[in-house]
């Protein structure tokens, strides 16, 4: 190249929207370092986590519904807005209709989390992929990316996926007892139980700072839902180890599935049939 | 031929200037207080997720997919007849594809960030992935590129004359000289840029079908059902909205803008046959849902028959019936006439909307799968001037096509086409364009589906879904290359 | 054609460019994971900042669960269990769940605060603390001054504990037998059955985890009553009792509950007397336990009059047929129900404390005792005694001798000197009518009468007439709008305490502040004692005590091992349970003598059927009021998560009314309807909800709802129940409301 100084317009004007240009693609390339990490470590067999819920044991008190409410950082939604529209409840009870066919869980109330499903009908039809099923059977969100097209509302058999209608506001305005390691969504996002996925990331990385193993009796009450739970009727866990709780729970004759029968493949197991 | 400047048409102007000002103003009111100022609500807890919005975006695109596609079917004939429909489909159509995107755009729980994510992440896995891309790329730019080729020989003769919009005509003109070897390259480029597009409009109405179809529990057969009925509804709306602006042309600019009796009738008898299959289709869906083992898909064509659907879904039913028999009377007697065929088009599209409407909604409120006690949705005013507000920003952007894109032809005369010989480079650059428009697309397409990562990571190159829609954008434009590309001295 | 020429200098500026953009681009790109601590390992993971977890015990109802609450960088996050607690073994109910809305509700009072202008205008002046001891203590020197301490009137919500035996004493000292508690319209009508039939102290416990056959009658166990927590222990088990449920209304959460009787309102105490006659006609129950009991067989009282005896009474008097008009169930469900109890023991009769009548607690007692379930493994635990020691006798001043001779002002017979026999109803009329005497000072702690107790409206009438009234609650309600000055609680979780749950177990549970007091709050029992202080001489002197720590720490001296090994223990696990081996717990045959169980059943006479309020003509449904699943002490109003939780009304935050399908047909009402319901007290609009479940002619009415405290509020719905109450003990009785109900037109 000669040494010709930059004099004319052209050639600035062609290096500046070059610049702007390359800039503008390391900040899109920058999404794909966003991308979830694996969770398993390497060398060790991917997990699958999954729930049983005990409707022998469960006594309806709805505190797994606050807890989980308290844990993920969803605030009531006041008297006013209350009016307008239903609560999230990530962790919900299914009344049942009167009039409509019962499912699988007969006629009274039962707790309801999403179901995490290893089929999941979110995740094929949300079009920016703000949903995913990851490697450790959990069906996440990547919540900044949700266009709030409801979609996967729509999509879900079980109907578990919450819409923020409304900025979600904290009583005074002061979100102190917030858990700092739950993001808070903003209006217009979509929302759903995540299994306290921040609560398994720290036991596995306890478990890989610790250099020890992660044990079933770890995970057995993990989720604020089953930490709580004063009947012990929520059991979280690993389906990929045959020999946790949850596991010998799935195969239970009493387990059964919600709407098995779509092909779904939920990986919360409910027990009821008890007498 | 200029229309005239009346009162009634100054009021009106004014009608939609304010109706437009009352939907920013409510969607303004959206953007501020989040969606739950409208009557959706959460599934399962007594409301529906997708109202209004969604019913209208299916609404006009479905509209507007129709309308194109009588346009590019009328291209292949040579008829003076056909050629009003297509010139009076072009606008009209863009029309509709623009309220289709607003109207999605405006459901958006983030519209902004929608434009972001969509733009970087978006995957094709989704059907909605067919529908954003397609509706931007093909429909909305394709019909205008489709439409002011179409029209050049107008725009060249409006450039003559002095007036505010004489540059953008003479930009769009792009030269018309009006000599045989442009007319055949119309003709060639017209039939064939009509010949691709028709399959690639039917993609975004299949995505939005199956988008209003496909849900959970439901069995297939009763699915391919609901999306033909859908499909062929839309066809039939986009054929009685089209009927219903033919007539209006007339009445506006005159009966040489307008469609001849003959026009009439033929899309009558295009109507006719769109119906008598899809009112099979209909009651064929409704007995398979009724008879279904799934307690769901029973619930919800029960739901269509009892107290809260209804009244709507026998309204509609008896519109679409109806206007089968007044076409089916006028067709045996011959005296297919353009106010039978606009009041069945009226009767048409008024069932479309009500059939779309039902379709989305029902199910939501009245056919889940899991015993939730049924919901109820009915839209609120800001919904409803949203829409209205849409509306009138369509018609009002259709006025400038009366200087851009007239209604009325000024030039008449089909000269004779000749090709010119031995054009290599033309096809040469051509095939380069199309080949390169297509590869562009077929990259994109494949880095959105996440091609060489992880299903369930970012796509390699974030902007991947941009490419698939500027490949799109190119094919679009292939017949545009092929007729500008300056003629070797 | 394009130059290559030009295109070669352009091109390289042009991807020169682009490279040094790329390159900018990522430097300017911010690492979304630095932090600006080191992140260190915790507990949950790996994160900045700080992280602990605290032991307290929770606050919102008597059941003492013990928690462990996470605190990030000082701020409370997450209530989660403690594992080590008997209590709840790591659970925690909905209500502990919510808890943290009570800590940072942005109402609370903030300070301690003095009125200005006249009541209920809501506008207070900020004080310090010494300001507002100081002029609580002059207002009540003033009373014993004026040689009239006696009309001082404390309320004190609260049932045991240290600041309650703080009150008990102050009030002693000072001259004052109105130390009046919620007992009359709760736990008194059990509290004081035990009393008189075993001569202990204490509120039973339950052994629903080794129970085989358990009968609640009323659903408190189900809903929010402190037993809820022991009968969940008892679902989380292998194996767990048959549950059967005899009340007027199910909960929709009852859906464990293996059978429902649908009981008529008023007969729970029929039922039971009953049951008992089957028991004791069929010979199929422990007659033993009566040996020593007073009043069983027939007996003649001071008058000379012979009195026909229990056992008599109840063989003439509660037949199952007999029964069977009363309780609403058939006689032979009763006569089977009695045989199932005895089969499957140890079998368990529950009551629900907090809205039973007298009659109905002491039945429950007998049968229990009739079936052999008292004090055995599966069984009603009746002690052991509480670990922490009285605080010793206090010397009175002339002064408090005179006053304390005064008979109290809620008309109790002077000789029931505990809290928990008072008669809080009686106070309305007694400070309107000013006798016995004119109560000149009004203190309110723990306890929100204007909205919690039946006839709230009378009670504004009533505090209007008392020219000092302060309230303690750490947020604004009814009955501190209308106060003069407020001393706002520090809540539970910024409290220093140590907690002895009872109900069956000995076991300590720490209360400790989880965050500084995030107001300027101070818990009460610092306060009587800064209190006492500035009131000087005798009074002072019998608070020795440092601060509220002291007192505690003094009242477990006499624990075996002494307080230091307690402190030690309570500070590592939060909880001490080894302790029921130190005190030896009074059970029978324990000292190797056969200790009756049952003194005196003179005082259980066959009870009248019980009254009820309103012309049944004109008010043909019975008011069933019940705490729902969401109710908690001090604040459920406030409690947003508790007013929106899935199972209850529609919409949450209207008050609702329970309705039976038939009877909602019967009327034209539709569910969700808002519906005028009247009874003798009040008209109240509310939301009915039709569902199963509820007994016809029954409306379930749910407490602790209702809009926010507001001098000019709409009515409650609270505001229907009268307050009819049982002639002989003055406790109220909760199902004796009658009340009509219409559609609005």
């Amino acid at each position: 190249m000669s040494g010709r100084k930059l004099t004319t317009r052209r050639e600035v004007l062609t290096l500046a929207a070059a610049s702007t240009a390359g800039a503008a693609l390391a900040q899109t390339t920058r999404a794909v370092e966003n991308a979830p990490a694996p969770v398993a470590a390497a060398g060790e067999p991917p997990h699958r986590f999954g729930m049983a819920i005990d409707l022998d044991h469960c006594l309806r008190c709805q505190a797994c519904v606050v807890a989980c409410a308290a844990e993920n950082n969803v605030p009531p939604l006041g008297q006013e807005r209350s009016a307008l529209t239903r609560p999230i409840h990530w962790m919900d009870m299914l009344i049942p209709d009167e009039g409509s066919a019962s499912s699988e869980l007969g006629q009274g109330p039962a707790p309801i989390p999403c179901m995490h499903c290893d089929r999941p009908e979110c995740v094929k039809v949300c079009p920016v992929g703000a949903t995913y099923l990851g490697d450790d059977g959990v069906v996440a969100q990547i919540w900044d990316r949700c266009i709030g097209c409801r979609y996967c509302m729509a999509a879900c058999p079980y109907s578990r996926r919450y819409f923020n209608w409304s900025e979600p506001a904290w009583p005074g305005d002061d979100p102190s007892s917030a858990n700092p390691d739950v993001a808070l969504r903003p209006a217009g996002v979509v929302e759903k139980c995540t299994l306290c996925q921040h609560r398994i990331r720290a036991v596995l990385e306890r478990a890989r700072i610790d250099d020890e193993p992660v044990t079933d009796a770890a995970l057995q009450r993990l989720p604020a839902c089953a930490a709580t739970c004063p009947a012990r009727a929520i059991t979280f866990g690993d389906l990929a180890d045959p020999e946790s709780a949850l596991s010998k729970l799935a195969k239970d004759p009493r387990a059964v599935q919600l709407l098995g029968r779509l092909g779904t493949g939920p990986k919360v197991f409910y027990l009821r049939g008890r007498r | 031929m200029k229309p005239r400047l009346s009162v009634a048409l100054v009021a009106f102007l004014a009608l939609l200037l304010v109706v437009l000002g009352v939907g920013l103003f409510a969607f303004a009111q959206q953007i501020v207080h989040g969606d739950v100022v409208t009557g959706m609500r959460t599934l399962g807890a007594g409301g529906a997720v997708w109202g209004l919005y969604v019913v209208m975006d299916g609404f006009f695109l479905g509209l507007g997919v129709a309308v194109m596609a009588c346009a590019c079917v009328a291209r292949f004939s040579r008829d003076r007849d056909t050629e009003a429909v297509a010139r009076i489909a072009m606008p009209v159509a863009i029309a509709c594809f623009l309220g289709a995107g607003l109207c999605v755009l405006a459901d958006q729980g983030r519209p902004l960030a929608a434009l972001r994510s969509l733009s970087l992440f978006a995957r094709p896995q989704s059907p909605m992935f067919v529908t954003f891309s397609s509706v931007g790329a093909v429909c909305l730019f394709g019909s205008l590129v489709h439409c002011v080729l179409a029209r050049r020989s107008d725009l060249a003769e409006y450039a003559k004359r002095r007036s505010v919009w004489q540059r953008l005509q003479r930009l769009l003109a792009a030269g018309y000289r009006g000599s045989r070897a442009e007319h055949y390259r119309r003709q060639k480029a017209g039939f064939w840029m009509s010949l691709l597009m028709l399959p690639a409009l039917l993609a975004p109405l299949t995505a939005l079908a199956i988008i209003f179809a496909v849900r959970p529990a439901r069995p297939l057969p009763l699915t391919l059902l609901e999306v033909a009925v859908f499909i062929l509804l839309s066809g039939a709306g986009g054929m009685g909205l089209l009927l219903g602006a033919a007539a209006l042309v007339g009445r506006l600019a005159g009966r040489q803008a307008g469609l001849a009796a003959r026009g009439f009738a033929r899309l009558g008898k295009a109507l006719l046959l769109t119906l008598s299959l899809s009112l099979p289709c209909i009651v064929a869906a409704e007995i398979a849902g009724l008879m279904s083992d799934e307690p769901a898909v029973s619930a919800y064509a029960r739901a269509l028959l009892g107290d809260v659907y209804g009244p709507f879904f026998w309204a509609a039913f008896a519109c679409l019936f109806v206007a089968a028999m007044l076409l089916l009377r006028g067709a045996r007697r011959g005296a297919l006439g353009p106010r039978l065929t606009v009041v069945a088009g009226v009767l048409v599209q008024v069932a479309v909307l009500v059939h779309h409407y039902l379709l989305l909604v029902a199910w939501q409120t009245h056919g889940l799968a899991l015993p939730y006690p049924p919901g109820s949705y009915a839209p609120t005013w800001i919904e409803c001037a949203v829409v209205l507000g849409i509306l009138a920003l369509c018609l009002l952007l259709l006025l400038p096509s009366v200087r851009l894109i007239p209604f009325a032809p000024l030039v008449f005369e089909v000269q004779l086409a000749e090709g010119k010989r031995g054009d290599i480079r033309r096809t040469v650059v051509t095939a380069i364009w199309f080949l390169g428009g297509l590869a562009m697309a077929g990259l994109g397409f494949a880095l959105s589906a996440r091609v060489g990562t992880e299903s369930f990571l970012d796509p390699i190159f974030a902007g991947s879904p941009v490419l698939f829609i500027v490949g799109l954008m190119v094919l679009v434009t292939t017949g545009a290359v092929y007729e500008l590309w300056p003629e070797s001295k | 054609m394009p130059d290559f020429a030009r295109f070669g200098r352009r091109g390289f500026l042009g991807s020169a460019g682009l490279l040094a953009g790329a390159a900018a681009g990522c430097r300017l790109r911010r690492d979304p994971y630095a932090a600006e601590k080191p992140p260190v390992p915790v507990e949950r993971g790996l994160r900045p900042g700080s992280e602990k977890f605290v032991f307290t015990t929770c606050g919102l109802c008597p059941a003492g669960c013990g928690l462990r609450v996470r605190v990030v960088d000082g701020r409370a996050v997450k209530v989660e269990g403690n594992a080590e607690s008997p209590v709840n073994r790591g659970g925690v109910c909905v209500r502990g769940q919510a808890g943290l809305e009570l800590l940072y509700h942005p109402d609370r009072i903030r300070g301690p605060r003095r009125r200005v202008g006249t009541r209920g205008q809501n506008r207070w002046q900020t004080i310090s603390w010494d300001e507002a001891i100081a002029q609580l203590a002059s207002e009540l020197s003033k009373l014993r001054v004026a040689g009239e301490p006696e009309s001082l009137v404390l309320v004190d919500g609260e049932q045991t504990g240290t600041t309650h035996a703080l009150w008990s004493r102050l009030l002693e000292v000072f001259g004052s037998p109105n130390h009046i508690g919620h007992g009359a319209t709760g736990f008194g009508a059990m509290a004081q059955a035990v009393r008189r039939m075993t001569r202990r102290a204490y509120l039973p416990g339950y052994d629903f985890e080794r129970s085989r056959c358990v009968l609640l009658v009323e659903t408190g166990a189900l809903e929010s009553s402190p037993h809820f927590i022991h009968l969940a222990r008892a679902m989380a088990g292998e194996s767990r009792p048959r549950l059967l449920c005899a009340s007027p209304r199910l909960p929709t959460t009852a859906v464990l509950v293996d059978e429902w009787l649908s009981l008529a309102p008023g007969g729970s105490a029929p039922l039971l007397l009953g049951l008992m006659h089957v028991l004791l006609r069929e010979q199929l129950g422990d007659e033993s336990v009566f040996a020593f009991a007073s009043g069983f067989l027939p007996w003649t009282d001071r008058h000379g009059t012979p009195q026909p005896g229990l056992r008599a009474q109840v063989m003439a008097d509660f037949a199952p047929d007999k029964v069977e008009v009363l309780a609403g169930i058939a006689a032979s469900r009763i006569e089977h129900l009695a045989r199932e109890l005895v089969v499957a023991r140890p079998s368990l009769v529950v009551v629900d404390e907090s809205l039973c009548d007298p009659a109905t607690a002491s039945a429950s007692l007998l049968v229990n005792a009739l079936l052999g379930s008292i004090d055995v493994s599966g069984g009603m635990q009746i002690g052991p005694a509480t670990p922490l020691s009285d605080l010793g006798k206090a010397d009175l001043d002339d002064t408090a001798r005179v006053g304390l001779r005064e008979p109290p002002i809620d008309g109790r017979d002077s000789g029931q000197g505990d809290v928990e026999a008072s008669r809080i109803l009686s106070l309305p009329e007694a400070f309107i009518s000013g006798k016995p005497y004119p109560a000149k000072a009004l203190l309110l702690s723990y306890s929100n009468p204007a909205f919690s107790k039946p006839g709230g409206r009378r009670w504004l009438e009533a505090m209007a007439k008392v020219p000092f009234v302060v309230s303690f609650s750490p947020l604004f309600d009814e009955s501190a709008l209308f106060a003069d000055l407020l001393v706002p609680d520090s809540t539970f979780f910024e409290r220093w305490d140590v907690v002895a749950p009872g109900r069956g177990s000995s076991v300590l549970s720490l209360r400790q502040p989880v965050v500084r007091p995030l107001a300027d709050t101070l818990q009460t029992g610092e306060v009587i004692l800064r209190l006492a202080r500035a009131l000087g001489s005798s009074i002072a002197d019998a608070f020795p005590w440092a601060d509220y720590r002291q007192a505690v720490l003094a009242r477990l001296e006499e624990v075996s091992g002494g307080a230091d090994a307690v402190l030690g223990e309570l500070e590592s696990k939060g909880v001490c349970s080894a302790l029921d081996a130190k005190r030896a717990p009074a059970k029978a045959g324990d000292d190797g003598q056969a200790r009756p169980l049952l003194f005196d059943v003179r005082g259980e006479r066959s009870p009248a059927p019980a009254p009820t309020a309103g012309d049944p003509v004109r008010f043909p449904f019975v008011l069933v009021p019940f705490r729902g699943p969401g109710y908690a002490e001090g604040g459920m109003r406030e409690m947003a998560w508790l007013r929106e939780l899935p199972l209850g009304a529609g919409n949450p935050w209207p008050e609702h009314i329970e309705l039976s399908p038939e009877d909602a047909r019967r009327l034209g009402i539709e569910d969700g309807e808002t519906v005028l319901v009247e009874s003798l007290a009040a008209q109240v609009e509310l939301r009915a909800e039709v569902r199963a479940g509820i007994r016809t002619g029954v409306l379930g009415l749910p407490l602790g709802a209702g809009a926010g405290p507001a001098p000019d509020a709409a009515l409650r719905a609270s505001s229907l129940l009268a307050s009819l109450v049982d002639a002989a003990s003055g406790h109220w009785l909760a199902c004796a409301t009658r009340a009509q109900v219409r559609k609005l037109s």
